[in-house]
């Protein structure tokens, strides 16, 4: 997969995208989960575990 | 026929023979998802076992409750569930196709060797000299015993522990209300791109409008819960066509007695009315939903507690909040508190208690301002276990797991007999976080190998080597934490 991720909108702040990012580019605080692009490799793995669909591709196909 | 006296209290039930229905080395109590990773885990272990299940299908509340989701944490036979799911199309973004669900379950139950027994209720347990040695069953039949060597309680209501004379807890420690109960409904011929795009989601003030509004107009005869969140994408269906499929927990019951017949009666009846007020709201105010069908309601209740074993640990709400690790490791998670308020609407990812006389609103997180409700003082009053809050405030959830130990599984009293699932040993705040489904299922497969070992060495399922135990469950591909820290004599 190719691309980067950013959570648009939806998310519940469950903390799951964060557990499974292997490179430590995502962040929660009061408002919801904020992936750092600088970091984020687009591996994909918080999209394909975000059970509410609250994060998007950015710059690529839908998966 | 048998003759049936009165007398002062009630009516006497006079003595008879029950036929047995048959033995087993390990009878599984509750076909849930906690009853399938402890059925599993005790056939491959060569022992001859049943699940009895009282519903026609195994996967409790996740397939018979509608509740697709969180299938997120991977460990031995959980992990495998989610790979036959995945092979099926059944599973995405962690949530699963619950049709899909029971027929993976049933394939792998039956390939394990173990056999079911469905649409058959437990309802006695057989004790002798402290010891259970069987459970007495009820179903068209009537009565009749099956005997075992060792039964595992994974019943969610702690039905066999229960009868067996344990000592239980019901509910919160204030009153004893347990959380509220939901029956779930899914949702056909939904354009799930279009509610994507809508941005009407959890959270936006979009969302509060609609529900407003919808309460002006009478659409809606009582606020909601905030739980579109809790509206999962069913995987497998035909996507992006406007033919998607969607699994909705909205429809909630307060006040709830789950451990009564009458008062499930009344949730089930209350539920159904919801369900067809909340799905007419959505059909008409929600973008994507203006084709939408209700397909069904869940055919069983969304119970999340009732009662919990006292065992030789009781699971506490620090425990989870401090991320507690224990030698006697036997799953783990990381998810946080998650109580469905007992008698009014919210859902609170907090706990209160009392520290030096002043009230307390602890969180295992930042999740905590997830709440749809909040302690008096509101999101600033909530604190982690160390007492920090705002900005302070600590998050270790999503990078350090907290333990469940095998203790948790084991009653004070009675020989022979393990629990596993939502019924395990923990207070009501524990409870709350431990009772998810892959939490259950990875208790259930530790419960499942305790007994194998039990038997092997015939010694009793307290008496288990914890190191035996916790090196067979690494070698069956269970996750423990080993990759984080060290337990004590095994990953040494």
């Amino acid at each position: 997969m190719t691309g980067k991720f950013a959570v648009t909108r939806g998310c519940t702040k469950c903390g799951w995208c964060v557990h499974e990012c292997p490179v430590d580019a995502i962040r929660l605080d009061r408002d919801g989960a904020h992936i750092d692009a600088e970091k984020c490799t687009g591996c994909g793995r918080c999209y394909d575990n975000c059970a509410s669909e609250a994060i998007e591709q950015l710059n690529g196909h839908d998966k | 026929m048998l003759e049936y006296n009165k007398a002062d209290n009630g009516i006497v039930e006079p003595q008879r023979t029950l036929p047995v229905e048959s033995e087993y080395d390990v009878v599984v109590v509750g076909g849930g998802i906690a009853g399938v990773g402890a059925a599993i885990a005790a056939a491959r272990g060569g022992c001859n076992t049943l699940v009895v299940e009282q519903t026609s299908a195994l996967g409790g509340l996740a397939t018979m409750g509608l509740v697709n989701i969180p299938l997120d944490y991977r460990s031995g036979i959980g992990e495998e569930m989610i790979r036959e799911l995945e092979a099926v199309d059944g599973h995405w973004h962690r949530n699963s196709d619950p049709e899909k669900h029971k027929l993976v379950l049933d394939r792998m139950v039956t390939a394990a060797g173990c056999d079911i027994l469905f649409v058959t209720s437990v309802v006695d347990a057989i004790v002798r000299r402290g010891a259970i040695c069987g459970v007495v069953v009820e179903s068209k039949a009537g009565r009749q015993a099956i005997l075992a060597r060792r039964v595992i309680d994974c019943s969610g209501d702690a039905d066999a522990a229960h009868f067996a004379g344990c000592e239980c807890s019901v509910g919160r420690e204030t009153d004893g209300y347990t959380q509220g109960c939901s029956l779930e409904f899914r949702l056909g011929g939904v354009d799930w791109d279009k509610y994507q795009k809508s941005q009407c989601k959890a959270t936006d003030p979009r969302w509060e409008a609609l529900i407003d509004r919808a309460l002006q107009t009478d659409d809606l005869p009582y606020p909601i819960d905030n739980h579109l969140n809790w509206m999962t994408h069913v995987p497998g269906r035909p996507e992006h066509c406007g033919m998607d499929e969607v699994s909705i927990c909205f429809a909630h019951s307060r006040h709830c007695k789950p451990l009564c017949n009458r008062d499930l009666t009344r949730m089930y009846l209350e539920g159904r009315e919801q369900c067809d007020i909340l799905w007419k709201f959505v059909r008409k105010s929600v973008p994507g939903f203006e084709k939408s069908w209700l397909l069904d309601t869940a055919p069983l209740l969304g119970v999340r507690d009732s009662r919990r074993v006292l065992g030789e640990y009781v699971l506490t709400g620090f425990d989870v909040a401090r991320r507690a690790k224990f030698d006697d490791v036997i799953a783990i998670s990381w998810r946080g508190f998650d109580v469905h308020n007992p008698t009014g609407p919210g859902n609170q990812k907090w706990f209160e208690t009392t520290i030096d006389g002043e009230p307390r609103y602890i969180t295992a997180g930042l999740d905590g301002y997830a709440s749809s409700s909040f302690p008096p003082g509101g999101p600033d009053a909530l604190t982690d276990y160390a007492g920090r809050s705002g900005d302070q405030l600590q998050d270790d959830r999503q990078k350090t797991h907290y333990d469940v130990p095998y203790r948790c599984l084991v009653p004070l009293e009675i020989e022979n007999l393990l629990v596993a699932g939502r019924c395990l040993s923990a207070d009501f705040p524990g409870q709350s976080a431990t009772r998810l489904i892959m939490c259950c299922n990875a208790m259930g497969e530790a419960a499942g190998h305790a007994m194998a070992l039990s038997l092997k060495h015939g010694i009793a399922p307290r008496n288990v080597d914890r190191m035996q135990l916790q090196r067979r469950l690494i070698d069956a591909g269970c996750n423990l934490g080993q990759s984080e820290r060290e337990i004590p004599g095994v990953t040494a």
